[in-house]
């Protein structure tokens, strides 16, 4: 079998998968789960799966959007003067939590960085809250008593 | 072409609209991604569903409103299997002039708004043989159901489905019991290739 040759049975083979493709398109949802049937699979464990995978897109892209706004964090940081050492958090980590839900709702944050750190802010453990008050602490949005 | 932004769901209505699917959807989707993984012996369907999704939800690919949402994941991972036979060509060195400038443009999808045909002539070694081996047996499946079989060697041309109907004098109930018939044939090749036998 010549160059050309293979190249045709990988065109009928792109043919063939879009003819299904279209067929799967084009057949009701009774169809569809009857075929994964037919398969011997479950078709509710098949959705899951394919849900499960959604998820995880999600997490690589909110993971990359948390890194991102990171970085931006940390360019700003070069840029302000450091005044950390002289802002106090409060020790209590619920009111850490209350004081960064606060100042995630300052309009002179950057939206990246708020959005980021919003849609994870319920799973974000104590020494996350606490590391990511300590950055905003060096931008100087927490003032000398631990208040925004 | 780009067409205007009220064409397309934003970032955020795609990712709402993903969010609301329901199961069957995404028990469809699943069929979409394992069919079309099999045009490439490297992608697996969570692999190629992930990629295609992630494409979305980040705004590299842009949604038609006026496009169902099985259909325009099926052509996103469409062309997303098209441009990793060009990669993976591109890598082993033999791709065309064409192919590479193509790839070496910053942002390829968002040149493409609405998802792009990708008929190209680049495939590898791999994919070449996976081809082969599902279209012999493709032919050995069909050697009993010869109405199957024209019908499938006319949807392979790339007929469309009205043409195919013509063709054969088939009505619409018809069709479909035979595509169904085909599909569920083709589900078995699929099933085997995938358990690696």
């Amino acid at each position: 079998m010549n160059a050309k040759d293979r190249q045709f049975q990988r065109e009928r083979m792109r043919n063939l998968i879009d003819a299904v493709t279209e067929t799967l398109l084009s057949a009701s949802d009774e169809e569809v789960l009857d075929d994964i049937r037919e398969e011997g699979h479950d078709p509710a464990q098949v959705a899951q799966e394919a849900k499960s995978v959604y998820l995880a897109a999600l997490q690589l892209r909110n993971r990359e959007r948390l890194r991102a706004a990171r970085q931006n964090l940390e360019k700003t940081r070069g840029k302000v003067a450091k005044q950390s050492s002289r802002a106090v958090l409060p020790e209590d980590p619920e009111e850490q939590r209350l004081l960064l839900a606060r100042l995630l709702g300052r309009p002179d944050l950057p939206r990246e960085v708020t959005m980021a750190f919003r849609e994870r802010s319920a799973s974000l453990s104590d020494d996350e809250v606490r590391s990511i008050l300590q950055d905003l602490a060096e931008l100087g949005l927490v003032n000398d008593s631990g208040h925004e | 072409m780009a067409g205007q932004d009220d064409d397309y769901y934003t970032r955020e209505e795609a990712e709402r609209q993903l969010g609301a699917l329901t199961d069957a959807q995404w028990a469809r989707l699943e069929r979409l991604a394992s069919w079309r993984a099999l045009e490439s012996a490297e992608y697996s369907w969570r692999d190629l569903l992930q990629d295609a999704l992630l494409k979305i939800i980040e705004g590299h690919r842009r949604w038609p409103r006026k496009m169902g949402v099985a259909a325009f994941i099926s052509e996103v991972m469409r062309s997303l299997v098209s441009a990793h036979a060009k990669s993976t060509e591109r890598k082993r060195g033999h791709a065309d002039v064409r192919s590479a400038v193509e790839l070496a443009s910053p942002e390829p999808d968002r040149e493409h708004d609405v998802v792009q045909e990708h008929r190209d002539d680049s495939s590898s070694p791999e994919d070449i043989a996976r081809a082969e081996q599902v279209l012999g047996q493709v032919r050995e499946f069909f050697a009993n159901d010869e109405e199957a079989w024209d019908v499938l060697e006319w949807m392979s041309e790339g007929f469309a489905r009205a043409e195919v109907q013509q063709e054969f004098e088939l009505t619409d109930t018809a069709y479909d019991t035979i595509t169904k018939r085909i599909r569920r044939k083709l589900a078995s090749i699929k099933s085997a290739l995938e358990s690696g036998v």
